[in-house]
């Protein structure tokens, strides 16, 4: 038990915080989180910025953000938030390419702590 | 069990709906809808029997803007609040979802405890503003419902301690009848109009409240004393309404003198006063005292016990004697019914016979006095007294009672006894209220061998004719009446045309409550044949009317013939 915390809290995220939403329970939390690479919204969100599409993106990194809050994946959420706020906006912009990078990047670090936690049971 | 609330969880993301579904499926039963389109059809089938919804506005198919605007639209589901999910950057979202009629936002990420917290206290607001709006007017007539009238009543008299106020309840007579005949539109109708009547009347001084169907009551200031002139008023105008006339309404008056009572007692009292005028024609309103309750509590006491005292044996048989004018002999008895009770005494048979007849008791305690007369006579008769027969009242209840014959002849044979013994006293009110079976009924127990005295004879409305007709033995002559017509000189007439048509009916004639020796006097002069009351004796326990029929049957031949005269008499 101890070690998913401390798995969890080495990620970066809000033991407690994110625990809450999920009764306190461990297992519920990696059903849910097995949920989050069932999404297609990652998917959605390199498509739609592929084809410049940023309604699209934006609903997609819209969706993402909730979802991965609640999950509470601290620095996968900070690196969609970076990206929704010109989308919303609706800015033409040449980096969002490379912010998308990052959250993929920060998509893989979560789902490796997927894999770990799932070891540390 | 109670089913739990319903909530309608509306999110098109699989993994923020499971979320929420996981946080109040402690609490509620989650309904779950992906779009908009898809809740909709949820609500088409629940309709209210949804507690709350909670809404994502992002969403394919039908957002939650779209939904929120149609929703809120339709009548059948606008009530149901709506929480709206967002993503917590920034108020337009949030602005625009409780512009759209949302009641609250909550923020992703999710905190469950505060989730759960809003969607209570918003579940209970709504259910209670709800519960407020239903409960606060009677939905009929617009006037305030029961319970909240009786609110408002404790408020203002606890805001007002110095002033006085009364309490007035009003019942229509027979208003089921007005339903039953006119139609159940037609009742409301009335209703409503009372109801307007009492808003005018009560306007700004009181407050007025519908207690039960045709029940109305209202709180007044008291101002100046009540008159049937103000409630024939309020009467007439009630029948204003309608185009049956006719409608009685009695009202009950309960000065609150007394604030530790409940305002609910207050208004049952008012009621209990209108309740005991019921029937009286001219009386509009009664006002409420404490003998009123006194004697209501006295009622349901005596019919708390009565089984019990029957069957105890509290009832005691008192006779009092009859004697023949001619030569002032013991003939026969009246059986009376006395109620001895350990801890209250003696009680008067003018308060529980009424109550009986009332309550239907009568007939039972009828059956026990004809079974402990005929145990009497049938111990004198064992004893070698001189043969003798009793009197026993049949109550109008008995009368309608299909059995009647049959229960007669078997306590009767019983006892070994023949039907003469037994006269029996039906009153001549009872004749005129339904004649042709109660004919039929007295003539079959006639045929039997019974000796039928027609008792209070003066106090119903026989026809000559009528008369005639009846199967009776006896005329037993009121002792009231017979009281007034000895007094007055010029009336005297009346009473010996009386006795004229008795002989000529071949009728025998029975005085009773004869107290004084001029009465005594003046129905010898006329010719009555027998004679009750105090001036002989007064009604007494069966052992002493046995040495009293002892001593008087001991005098010889003479007087067992004669009792057995007016038997034979009777019977002719």
């Amino acid at each position: 038990m101890s070690q998913f915390r401390t798995i969890f809290e080495a990620y970066g995220g809000d033991y407690q915080a994110t625990m809450a939403r999920f009764v306190n329970k461990e297992d519920m939390y990696l059903k849910f989180l097995d949920m989050l690479f069932q999404d297609d919204n990652m998917q959605k969100l390199g498509e739609a910025l592929e084809a410049g599409n940023m309604k699209s993106a934006f609903e997609a990194a819209h969706t993402l953000k909730g979802v991965v809050g609640n999950m509470g994946l601290a620095p996968l959420f900070t690196s969609v938030c970076t990206i929704l706020e010109p989308l919303r906006a609706g800015e033409e912009r040449s980096d969002y390419q490379e912010m998308y990078e990052v959250i993929k990047d920060e998509f893989q670090k979560a789902d490796d702590l997927r894999v770990q936690l799932k070891k540390g049971e | 069990m109670f089913s739990r609330k319903k909530i309608l969880v509306v999110e098109d993301n699989p993994l923020n709906r499971g979320l929420l579904c996981q946080i109040l499926a402690s609490d509620y039963d989650v309904l779950e809808a992906e779009n908009g389109q898809e809740a909709l059809d949820i609500l088409k089938q629940y309709k209210e029997g949804i507690s709350l919804i909670l809404l994502d506005i992002v969403m394919p198919v039908m957002d939650g803007y779209t939904f929120l605007s149609i929703m809120k639209a339709d009548p059948a589901y606008s009530s149901i609040p709506v929480i709206v999910t967002t993503q917590n950057d920034g108020e337009s979202d949030e602005v625009a979802a409780l512009s759209h009629g949302a009641s609250d936002f909550v923020a992703k990420p999710y905190r469950p405890q505060i989730i759960l917290h809003r969607v209570a206290s918003i579940i209970n607001l709504r259910e209670t503003a709800a519960m407020v709006n239903l409960i606060q007017y009677d939905r009929l007539t617009g006037v305030y419902s029961k319970e909240f009238f009786y609110q408002q009543v404790k408020d203002i008299l606890l805001r007002n301690p110095d002033k006085q106020y009364d309490i007035i309840c009003s019942d229509i007579e027979n208003f089921k009848l007005i339903n039953d005949v006119f139609g159940v539109p037609t009742g409301d109708r009335l209703l409503k109009g009372v109801a307007e009547m009492y808003k005018q009347r009560v306007d700004g001084r009181g407050i007025c409240g519908r207690m039960t169907s045709d029940k109305f009551a209202c709180l007044l200031e008291r101002r100046f004393d009540y008159t049937d002139e103000i409630f024939k008023e309020a009467n007439e105008q009630v029948n204003g309404v309608l185009e049956v006339r006719n409608i009685v309404m009695k009202w009950g008056v309960y000065y609150i003198e007394d604030r530790t009572l409940s305002v609910e007692q207050m208004c049952d009292r008012a009621l209990l006063a209108a309740r005991s005028i019921k029937g009286q024609y001219g009386k509009y309103f009664a006002p409420y005292d404490d003998t009123l309750r006194n004697r209501l509590l006295k009622e349901q006491a005596i019919t708390d016990i009565m089984e019990s005292a029957l069957a105890k044996e509290q009832f005691q048989i008192y006779l009092q004697p009859k004697y023949r004018i001619e030569d002032e002999k013991l003939v026969g008895a009246e059986a009376l019914v006395r109620w001895i009770h350990p801890e209250w005494g003696f009680q008067s048979p003018a308060e529980f016979i009424p109550l009986f007849e009332k309550n239907g008791f009568i007939t039972k305690l009828d059956q026990y006095v004809w079974d402990k007369t005929c145990a009497a006579i049938r111990e004198w008769e064992d004893e070698g007294l001189a043969p003798i027969s009793v009197s026993v009242n049949v109550s109008r209840a008995d009368i309608y009672n299909a059995d009647l014959a049959d229960i007669l002849i078997r306590i009767v044979q019983k006892h070994n006894l023949s039907p003469t013994h037994l006269h029996l006293e039906i009153t001549e009110s009872a004749y005129t209220e339904n004649p042709t079976q109660i004919i039929d009924t007295v003539r079959k127990l006639r045929d039997l061998g019974f000796i039928i005295e027609m008792d209070d004879f003066g106090s119903g409305y026989s026809s000559l004719n009528m008369l005639n007709e009846m199967p009776i033995d006896i005329l037993k002559l009121d002792m009231k009446f017979i009281q007034s017509e000895t007094a007055k000189q010029n009336s005297r007439g009346i009473l010996q045309f009386i006795i004229a048509l008795a002989r000529w009916l071949h009728l025998s004639v029975v005085a009773e409550g004869v107290e004084t020796q001029e009465q005594f006097d003046r129905l010898k002069e006329i010719g009555c044949d027998y004679v009750q009351g105090y001036y002989f004796a007064k009604p007494m326990p069966c052992h002493e009317f046995k040495k009293l029929l002892a001593k008087e049957g001991d005098a010889g031949e003479n007087s067992v013939m004669d009792a057995m005269k007016y038997t034979a008499k009777a019977a002719e």
